[in-house]
């Protein structure tokens, strides 16, 4: 009998865990971005709340791929921020409060994706390091510069370790794990998973572009 | 309980890892990556981007932005001919791209007539500026006038 219920309050947790996870918790009004169908989106550089200052250009590098997989015309993205810096607009703050209907005449683009590092860091704490990548985006109609979607995205990354049976060695294998860790936490993973989340429709995400097709049975995503 | 956390991690990877793509990519995030942390590697991720390019010119499925990325780091480095032929191909295989890229293009063909091939400190931007109230206009760029 006790053990059906912890059984059931495990699998009940599973699914707790699995909902925060993936986020898929209330469905959005999709009314502004159906009547928009944006087919381009201009992604802005990333304003950076972390300390870490190469974050938003390391970021920058894995947004392409989820959006334009979604079917969506995705500006170049080192090229943009690059074009933008040489005109004096390096700062990202300065670019998020432009107005968005500006942006879209200068580049033509539909829409424009503004995205917020929350978070982007590494905590040492007792024996583990706790990796963490928290996102914010918001997506504004070319046109009007009215919000057509916004997601917030918060991933946590804490290194599993095996035990070997041996309480001590286990001790040590943890510590050294945390130090690894924590000299070169990883966001990358982290990032690309959070974009995985955030595009995926049903889901938070975007529904599908213009370009989308459906991939033939059988063909692999290259990364 | 351990068990049941391993199991989500391997469910949430197979269900988000595995998706089936429209592009090869050939790892254009990962080389992008690796440019930001390490810019002097730029010759590898020009490598990357021809890589894209060769791979995807066969079913005519470039991804979109590659073409003029690619094109964008010959400009910087100076090589004004090579950039307006693959900003060329970016406006003709994405009409999407067509407002900004032809501002480019054209700053690429001033280029090429200025300096002749030879690279030089030059402003690549299309015409983006900072007003004097902060807001953003449009500035005329060398040789526009």
């Amino acid at each position: 009998m006790f053990r059906e219920l912890t059984r059931i309050k495990s699998v009940l947790l599973v699914v707790a865990v699995f909902v925060f996870i993936t986020g898929c918790v209330a469905t959005k009004d999709y009314t502004k971005f159906n009547n928009a169908k944006p087919a381009s989106i201009l992604v802005v550089p990333v304003v950076n709340r972390s300390v870490e200052v190469s974050a938003s250009d390391y970021f920058l590098s894995t947004i392409t791929i989820p959006i334009a997989e979604k079917g969506y015309y995705v500006f170049p993205v080192y090229m943009v921020k690059r074009v933008l810096e040489d005109d004096g607009l390096s700062d990202a703050d300065l670019v998020h409060n432009a107005p968005t209907q500006k942006l879209s005449e200068i580049f033509g683009s539909d829409a424009v994706l503004y995205i917020n590092i929350e978070k982007w860091e590494a905590k040492y704490m007792l024996l583990t390091t706790q990796v963490t990548v928290d996102l914010s985006y918001v997506l504004k109609d070319g046109d009007t510069g009215e919000e057509l979607w916004a997601e917030r995205q918060t991933m946590v990354y804490v290194p599993q370790n095996q035990s070997t049976g041996n309480p001590l060695a286990d001790l040590l294998v943890m510590a050294v794990n945390a130090a690894v860790t924590k000299a070169a936490p990883n966001y990358m993973p982290l990032a690309k998973q959070a974009n995985n989340n955030a595009f995926a429709y049903p889901g938070p995400g975007i529904p599908s572009g213009p370009y989308y097709v459906k991939p033939k049975p059988g063909t692999t995503h290259q990364n | 309980m351990k068990k049941y956390f391993i199991a989500i991690a391997l469910l949430s990877l197979v269900l988000s890892g595995c998706t089936q793509g429209m592009y090869k990519w050939n790892g254009y995030d990962d080389a992008m990556y690796q440019y930001y942390k390490s810019p002097v590697e730029k010759e590898a991720f020009m490598e990357n981007l021809a890589k894209i390019i060769a791979l995807g010119e066969g079913t005519n499925n470039v991804p979109p932005g590659i073409y003029a990325e690619y094109g964008f780091l010959h400009y910087e480095g100076g090589n004004f001919a090579e950039a307006i032929n693959y900003f060329q191909k970016e406006h003709d295989r994405w009409p999407e791209s067509r407002i900004f890229i032809s501002k480019m293009i054209r700053n690429a063909k001033m280029a090429l007539e200025r300096s002749a091939g030879t690279a030089r400190d030059i402003n690549v931007g299309p015409a983006v500026g900072v007003g004097a109230n902060g807001e953003l206009i449009e500035v005329p760029q060398q040789g526009d006038l």
